[in-house]
Formats: C-alpha cells, sequence, structure tokens
C-alpha cells in the first residue's frame, strides 16, 4: 500500500500485573491511520483500548512492538518537539480541568510549556483557542466548576488544539455527555478535522458514534485487534463474530434499521467469558465456535486488502 | 476564597464548638501578642525578685497566685504563649514544607523515590515522638532553637504521610494526565497541579497540629530540655510548681490549664476548619 500514515502502531503488546495475576491488557496490536483520518478503536470495557491509547501517546512504554509517528518509531521518554505532536482528549469532563485553575490556564499551559506564542500573546491566542471550540471568550476566568460537561471538553479540546499537534487521542471524549451535546462536539470535531488536518483516534465502545465520525474502525477484543477495515465495509458486511454481536446490540428504532441490522442468537448474549481459549479469545462466548478455534488463535487476514479479520468461522461462511 | 465572608463564617459556625475553638484561639493569640501591655506585672515576665509576695494564693492583685519568688503567674502564663506559640509555628513551618515536599515526590513518583522516602517516614513515624525528641536534645544543648529542631524532626514525618496519600489519590485525576501529555515540567505537576489540591488536609491538620505541638513543646520543657529560666514557658512552670503540691497548688494548676486551653482550642479550631474544607470538594 503506498498510502500515507501518519500513527502506526506496530505488533505492540502490554501486560500488567494485578496482584499475582498477569493480565494481558495488549497482545500484537497493529494499526494504523493516515493524516487527516479518524481511526475509531472499538470495544467494551476490559478490552485495551484505554491503554492503547496512552502506548500511541507515548506516555507509557509498550512491553513488545513499538509506535511510528510519521515512520519515525517513538523513543520514550518523549522529546519535548514530539511530546508536542501528540494530544489526548480524555473521557471524564469532571476531572479533565484541574478545579484549582482557570479555563485559560489550562488552556494556556502547552503555549507556555512549548513557547509557542509570546508571553504578552498567551491571552489573545486563549481566546482564539476557546473561539475555535465554540466557548465564549469570558471562559477563560472562569474555573472549571462554572463549565458544564460539554464546555469542560470543549476546553479540554482546546488545551489539546492549542499544543497545535498532529495527532489527538479521543478516549471516549462523549460518553458522559448527553447525547445532544454529544452530537454538538462531535460536529466540532468533524469541522475542526476538516479545517486544520488533525488525525483522530477515536477510543469508543459506542459503535452508533463511529459511523458518524470515523473513516476506519478496529474492532479491539481482550486485548486483540480481531476485525478492522472501512468503518462502511465493517458495519455491512462484519466479518467477526464479535462484531457482529456488537453491531446487534445498537439499538434502532425504525424497522429499516432493523431489517439491515445484523442479528444474534438472543440466548448467547447473556453468555459470559468466564472459559479460557487457547485459540480465540471470543470463543467462550461464540456459539460459532469450531474446534480450531479453542486451540490456535486465528491469524488476521484480509480477501481484499482492506477489510481484515481474524476469524475461523466469519459470518460469510454461514450467512 | 470563593465565597463572601459571610459564608465561609456561616458554614465555620453551624458547629458551635469550632466557635468556641475559634473564640479560646483568638483570646491566646491575642492575649500573646499584646502580652507587654495587658498583663498586670510585665516585668515579671524576667527574673524578678519579690519575697514579700512570694507563694501568694489567687487573689484580686494575682488571679492565678504568685510563684515562690513573688512573681505574678498570671503575666508568666500570657508571656509563656508566646513562646508556646513561637514554637507552634516555627515547628509546622519547618516541618509542614519538608514532609509535603517528601510526600508530594513520593506520591508522585513511583519505583525507588517512593519505596525510599516512605521507608524513611515509617522509621520515623515507628519511634515514638516524645523518645525521638529527647534522643536528639541528648545530642544537642537544651534550649529553645534545639527543641523546635527535635520537635520538627520528628514532626514531618506526618505531614509526608498524609502529603502521600493525598498525591497518590490526585494523581489519578486527569488533569495530570493531561499536563503530563502536554509536557508540563515534574516541577509543574508538582506544584501547580497535585499541590493545589492537596491543600485542604494540610491546612486542616495544620491548624490541629498547632496544639499538639504546644503540648509536646511543654512536655519538653517540663522534662528541662526546652526553655531555659528565667524566660517563663508553660512546662517549665508546670514541673516547678509541681514540686510545690499540694500546698501551692495555684503554680502548677494554672499554667497546666493554659495548655489545656491550647491544645483544646486549636483542636476545636481545627474540627471547624476540616469541616469548612471538605464540602468544598
Amino acid at each position: 500500500m503506498a498510502e500515507v500514515t501518519r500513527i502506526e502502531a506496530v505488533g505492540v503488546s502490554k501486560a500488567y500485573r494485578v496482584g499475582d495475576r498477569r493480565v494481558q491488557a495488549l497482545s500484537r496490536v497493529s494499526l494504523r491511520a493516515a493524516p487527516a483520518e479518524t481511526l475509531a478503536v472499538v470495544g467494551e470495557s476490559g478490552s485495551g483500548k484505554s491503554t492503547l491509547g496512552r502506548i500511541l501517546l507515548g506516555v507509557e512504554r509498550p512491553d513488545e512492538g513499538e509506535i511510528r509517528l510519521d515512520s519515525a518509531a517513538l523513543s520514550l521518554p518523549l522529546p519535548k518537539a514530539m511530546r508536542r505532536r501528540l494530544q489526548v482528549v480524555q473521557q471524564n469532563p469532571l476531572s479533565t480541568l484541574n478545579p484549582r485553575r482557570t479555563v485559560g490556564q489550562s488552556v494556556a499551559l502547552p503555549l507556555r510549556v512549548h513557547r509557542l506564542v509570546a508571553p504578552r500573546q498567551t491571552t489573545a491566542r486563549v481566546r482564539e483557542l476557546l473561539d475555535l471550540v465554540g466557548l465564549p471568550t469570558d471562559t477563560q476566568d472562569r474555573y472549571p466548576n462554572a463549565l458544564s460537561g460539554g464546555q469542560r471538553q470543549r476546553a479540554a479540546l482546546a488545551r489539546a488544539l492549542a499544543a497545535e499537534p498532529d495527532l489527538i487521542v479521543l478516549d471516549e471524549p462523549t460518553s458522559a455527555l448527553d447525547v445532544s451535546v454529544q452530537a454538538r462536539v462531535l460536529h466540532l470535531l468533524i469541522d475542526l478535522q476538516a479545517r486544520i488536518g488533525l488525525t483522530y483516534i477515536f477510543i469508543t465502545h459506542d459503535l452508533s458514534v463511529v459511523r458518524n465520525i470515523a473513516a476506519r474502525v478496529a474492532v479491539l477484543y481482550r486485548g486483540r485487534v480481531v476485525e478492522t477495515g472501512p468503518t462502511e465495509a465493517v458495519f455491512r458486511r462484519p466479518r467477526h463474530r464479535y462484531t457482529t454481536m456488537l453491531l446487534s446490540a445498537i439499538p434502532v428504532v425504525s424497522a429499516a434499521e432493523e431489517a439491515v441490522k445484523p442479528q444474534w442468537p438472543q440466548e448467547t448474549r447473556a453468555q459470559t467469558a468466564e472459559a479460557e481459549s487457547a485459540g480465540c479469545t471470543f470463543a467462550p462466548r461464540c456459539p460459532f465456535a469450531l474446534d480450531p478455534c479453542w486451540r490456535t488463535p486465528p491469524p488476521i487476514e484480509s480477501a481484499d486488502g482492506r477489510h481484515f479479520a481474524a476469524c475461523y468461522n466469519p459470518k460469510d461462511a454461514t450467512s | 476564597m470563593l465565597w463572601p465572608r459571610s459564608r465561609l463564617w456561616h458554614r465555620f459556625s453551624r458547629n458551635p464548638l469550632s466557635v468556641v475553638g475559634f473564640a479560646i484561639m483568638s483570646v491566646i493569640v491575642l492575649a500573646a501578642l499584646l502580652a507587654p501591655w495587658v498583663t498586670p506585672y510585665p516585668l515579671h515576665a524576667g527574673a524578678v525578685v519579690d519575697i514579700s509576695n512570694s507563694g501568694k494564693p489567687p487573689s484580686l492583685a494575682h488571679p492565678f497566685g504568685t510563684d515562690t519568688v513573688g512573681r505574678d503567674i498570671l503575666t508568666r502564663t500570657v508571656f509563656a504563649y508566646r513562646l508556646s506559640l513561637l514554637l507552634g509555628i516555627v515547628v509546622l513551618s519547618l516541618a509542614t514544607p519538608v514532609g509535603v515536599i517528601v510526600g508530594l515526590l513520593a506520591g508522585y513518583f513511583a519505583g525507588w523515590r517512593e519505596t525510599v522516602f516512605m521507608r524513611i517516614t515509617d522509621v520515623f513515624l515507628s519511634i515514638p515522638p516524645l523518645v525521638l525528641a529527647l534522643a536528639i536534645l541528648g545530642f544537642l544543648r537544651p534550649n529553645m532553637i534545639n527543641a523546635m529542631i527535635a520537635v520538627s524532626a520528628m514532626w514531618w514525618p506526618w505531614y509526608a504521610r498524609l502529603t502521600y496519600n493525598v498525591t497518590r489519590q490526585v494523581a489519578t485525576e486527569g488533569y495530570v494526565a493531561a499536563a503530563e501529555v502536554v509536557g508540563a515540567s515534574a516541577f509543574h505537576i508538582l506544584f501547580r497541579e497535585i499541590l493545589p489540591n492537596c491543600a485542604a488536609p494540610i491546612v486542616t491538620k495544620m491548624t490541629l497540629d498547632l496544639g499538639f505541638v504546644i503540648l509536646l513543646g511543654s512536655s519538653l520543657s517540663f522534662l528541662g530540655l526546652g526553655v531555659q529560666p528565667p524566660t517563663p514557658d508553660l512546662g517549665s512552670m508546670v514541673a516547678e510548681g509541681a514540686r510545690y503540691l499540694p500546698d501551692l497548688w495555684w503554680l502548677a494548676v494554672f499554667p497546666g490549664l493554659a495548655i489545656l486551653c491550647a491544645v483544646l482550642g486549636f483542636n476545636l479550631m481545627g474540627d471547624g476548619v476540616r469541616d469548612l474544607l471538605d464540602v468544598e470538594r
């Protein structure tokens, strides 16, 4: 593929020690995003998506594998110039801004750390940034407790933008917001991407949001990428059974939507993943699991070079 | 502060005991500050001898009575508060920064710094305070300055422990992670992002501790290891007076009550400060 790649994860693994148990948060995860593209990383809680986000940001070191930004491998701790290029908007609007600092102080932090503007121009630049994310300029003198959740996420976005990054990891940026506020923040993100050419890694458990914002999607299950490809292809013709299950769980209102939505055998939804599998990590929850699924992890393969899945018994095979 | 004074006061005064504490503290601090003007016999704070008046029980002229060389005990008690308060302020302003910095570093940086700092803190905490202070004063000459050093040396670990615990909690907040991603220096993260959010429990503890520092200082001078005569000090006055119990009871009882009032006043006030700062979160 001759496509340009902005950020790339190559064979990233990460394990944590919890008490005396070892938890494999990520196993050989590889994915990439082009400049000005949005890659959605989808998975349930505990799938390792937030760990992946921290590794992509260069704040956590992977056990194996590496992250490449514009083809250059990141070496941790990141040099200051590199640090600036990777920014984040976090999930929890209540904790993302320091309650003891004004919004203006928080947004100005990257400007001061990286000396992006002359000190006397800081205030003007902060106003500009607040305006860019749709906050009134008098917000800069306010403390976070005077702001709504949506406003706080906008302020956090302004802080990330202040660093003039190439990539922003959006770690469930809207999941704590009201649905109406969610939509407005998503529009803002899409609009900014079009204007500034930002690359987004959009981490979420909410598939219904993905379709609106992401060109490509990677589905994570228990630390492995089980399916990845263009959003439309993954949504219309999911191949991995886990993706199918996720899609079938999106609530819909119309019969037309229901008709195109993949179906999932009702009785298996409640199954829990107690059993351990030496092969596919999803096998214990999968009603379509075959013998090999329990023995060796399925390789991630593609028919068309764009849409990949790691499944021995993909959806196309049976239906 | 974010609120108008009246609202702060309203919150503080919801607990009547806090107000009592505040009143006791105000009286003590004012009396100590203005001691040369509010005490009946300011000269008695020094080495004055008035044999004709020695060992007089409480009376209108001497509400707390007089000591064995005829000095007014009320006067000496008020002057003794000056030293006690000075001790409290000096000790807290030495112990708090040391403990807070150790706690911040140990709480924010995992790994060897956490292990080294917190184990040192644990060693200090495992020795009974008075024993530690006595040991230090065994090496140093007993006087006011060395007493301050000794008490500070045993006091900072409590602040290290407190700050460590709060820091570990605050360090998980999103804004700390955001500052790291932005590339802010460790100095900025520790002192601009984390410390302001640890301030409430630290300030509360300082108020509560003032009374205890005064108590410990008095214990040291009771044992003859603090302030040396003729400077009036609550602990040495009690020690001196104890030799004449029960006949000249006022020699020991009034300075003893003075210690009690100080400890009680600062404690009640500390509870009020805690109520004030707790609700904020």
